[in-house]
């Protein structure tokens, strides 16, 4: 029992941390709080199974297009639309929520209303501290933890990680001192939207894909950015886990049916006692 | 001065009198369905315009609709379970919305920008869980079924002259607010809340004040609502709702009087026309929406403004205003 619920609150955590560390990451260099990153996750999903299922590609290639696929029509919207709205907030809300109307409206033109779910390349089960756990979810579980050690790593050493962190303190030092803040922000939205599209076929091998997968996933985010504080991927982390792990003891021992809502008033909380979330900055 | 006092008069009273008779005159011509769309318009209007008082202080909300439910769920609950009549049911609608707002307001009275919005996002969660879960009150998903209609009436075209008298008291009143001093000091605030604070304007007070009268009006827009569809269930208000209200405002050009009107009309049209278009409803939708805040960003209302400055005729330039030399500054965000 105890193990099952630690194996499920892990899965939830590292998907949503996933998620939300890519839209944390855009609202740090951008101040724009991404509404289309759930579709992105879609459409991970979804091109995932078409590379599987029209094109006879394995998981792992499938999953390598859709995400190479995603990121780079993430790189495009931050080129036409997002790089427009740098620091302005609801203007870039509502452009992303206009993006976010029309690929769902594209998800259901091509994907139509069908719930599929994307073959996984492990199958059978494995037995841990007694908790009967699927492979499929130790996949997610074991890629996820190497992407967001990796995605640290990134942040923390490299030099892309340190323009990233200087763009967020302060666009125009940054611009000052030679950094390319328009390369940085199309890098951290290809990065992002990979994230999500990642997430998704990872996802997608445990529940179902289908046009409006990506809503719960963004609801899952904004509560974990709130939480973490806007803008910091530690926090993030950290927030996916508390988040990840309230929602699956709430779902255990009270019903899956309030889980969400008290996720929301964790975060009403914290924003009530400290605005800026574990991690933030004011 | 007279003469283009007289002249101006002129040219807005008559397509305005014009105007006004067919739209008065709109349910005994049109097809039912068309005063239903209309019926749609006008709720649409009291949204945006009760949303814009917030906005213009700074706060921009995502759990507008809320307010809007809040109202149409206590109104269609006291008529139901207590048999209250329709007048007690609206007053009290509104105003558990406006409470609901003025403490939403209070508690969250640290959070700016994207953190208030998020946590009206949030609060916008929680308030659909509980009308999913409160069983025993809001029916769950399900809903509320026959509600009680206003004073009996069961055609669309009684429900089409109440809700535009409403909509046009809501006009006014947001109109009399608009001109007051009150409403001035709403504006300084969205402009430079550190500054307005330094003159005496109590930041906080006068954003309750506007979440609250905002809400009472959406509040009363969502009774009219519960009474005229009899009808309510969590997916009566969902999230898009929200969305759409938003995209109205910014649309028509928020900080402008007229700019939720035209935005809320507009799109609604807009909408309902593209019903004909199938699966493409939502991308045309969202196409224009994204031409609008690339190409317009101070919305429609705006852009017609900064034209007319810029092209019409010199009046500001004339002695009779009291502004005196030059044109209006054109607020650039």
């Amino acid at each position: 029992m105890t193990a099952q619920l630690i194996i499920n609150g892990l899965v939830l955590s590292l998907t949503i941390a996933l998620m939300s560390a890519g839209m944390t990451l855009i609202f740090g260099i951008l101040r724009v709080v991404n509404f289309a990153h759930g579709e992105f996750y879609m459409f991970g999903a979804v091109i995932a199974f078409f590379a599987m299922n029209r094109a006879g590609m394995g998981y792992v290639e499938a999953s390598i297009v859709a995400i190479a696929t995603v990121g780079l029509l993430g790189w495009v919207a931050n080129r036409l639309v997002f790089r427009r709205f740098h620091g302005k907030l609801i203007e870039g809300c509502i452009a992303a929520i206009a993006l976010s109307i029309g690929f769902q409206q594209v998800g259901w033109i091509i994907f139509g209303p069908h719930q599929q779910i994307l073959t996984s390349p492990l199958t059978g089960s494995v037995e841990i501290f007694g908790a009967i756990v699927t492979m499929d979810r130790l996949l997610i579980i074991g890629v996820a933890l190497v992407v967001i050690l990796g995605l640290a790593w990134l942040i923390r050493y490299t030099k892309l990680g340190r323009s990233m962190r200087a763009v967020q303190q302060d666009s125009e030092a940054a611009l000052t001192l030679g950094i390319s803040v328009n390369r940085v922000a199309g890098l951290t939205f290809g990065i992002a939207t990979a994230l999500a599209a990642l997430a998704g076929t990872l996802v997608g091998t445990v529940y179902t894909v289908h046009p409006v997968m990506g809503m719960l996933p963004l609801t899952f985010a904004f509560i974990v950015i709130i939480v973490g504080g806007m803008g910091s991927v530690m926090g993030a982390f950290i927030a996916a886990f508390i988040i990840g792990f309230q929602h699956s003891l709430t779902s255990t021992f009270w019903g899956p049916q309030f889980a969400l809502g008290l996720s929301l008033g964790v975060a009403i909380l914290m924003l009530i006692f400290r605005p800026r979330g574990l991690m933030g900055h004011a | 001065m007279l003469k283009l006092m007289s002249r101006r008069g002129l040219n807005w009273v008559i397509p305005t009198v014009i105007g006004g008779s067919l739209l008065l005159a709109l349910p005994w011509f049109g097809r039912a369905y068309y005063t239903h769309i209309f019926i749609l318009i006008f709720l649409n209007i009291i949204l945006a315009m009760s949303y814009r008082l917030l906005y213009v202080t700074g706060l921009v909300s995502f759990c507008h609709v809320t307010f809007y439910a809040i109202g149409a769920y206590t109104s269609a609950i006291l008529a139901m379970k207590l048999g209250l009549p329709f007048g007690i049911c609206f007053l009290v609608g509104g105003i558990a919305a406006a409470a609901a707002a003025a403490f939403l307001i209070l508690v969250t009275s640290r959070a700016r920008g994207a953190y208030f919005f998020l946590i009206s996002f949030s609060f916008l969660g929680v308030m659909n869980t509980v009308f999913m879960q409160w069983r025993g009150m809001t029916g769950g998903a399900s809903g509320i079924t026959s509600i009680p209609p206003i004073m009996g009436f069961t055609t669309v075209t009684p429900y089409f002259y109440i809700i535009l008298a409403f909509t046009a008291v809501t006009i006014f009143v947001m109109y009399l607010l608009y001109r007051s001093r009150f409403g001035s000091e709403l504006m300084a605030i969205g402009e430079a809340e550190d500054l307005a604070e330094v003159i005496g304007i109590d930041v906080l007070r006068h954003r309750m004040v506007a979440a609250a009268i905002g809400a009472l009006f959406a509040g009363f827009a969502g009774s009219l609502f519960a009474h005229y569809e009899g009808f309510i269930a969590p997916t009566s208000f969902p999230m898009w709702t929200t969305i759409y209200i938003l995209s109205w405002c910014v649309i028509g050009g928020v900080r402008k009087f007229w700019g939720p009107i035209v935005g809320a009309v507009l799109m609604t049209a807009i909408s309902e026309y593209g019903r004909m278009m199938g699966a493409m409803q939502a991308i045309f939708y969202a196409a224009v929406l994204l031409a609008v805040i690339m190409a317009m960003p101070n919305g429609i209302v705006g852009l017609v403004d900064t034209l007319r400055t810029r092209f019409g005729r010199r009046q500001y330039l004339g002695g009779d205003t009291k502004l005196g030399a030059g044109p209006p500054p054109v607020v650039d965000e």
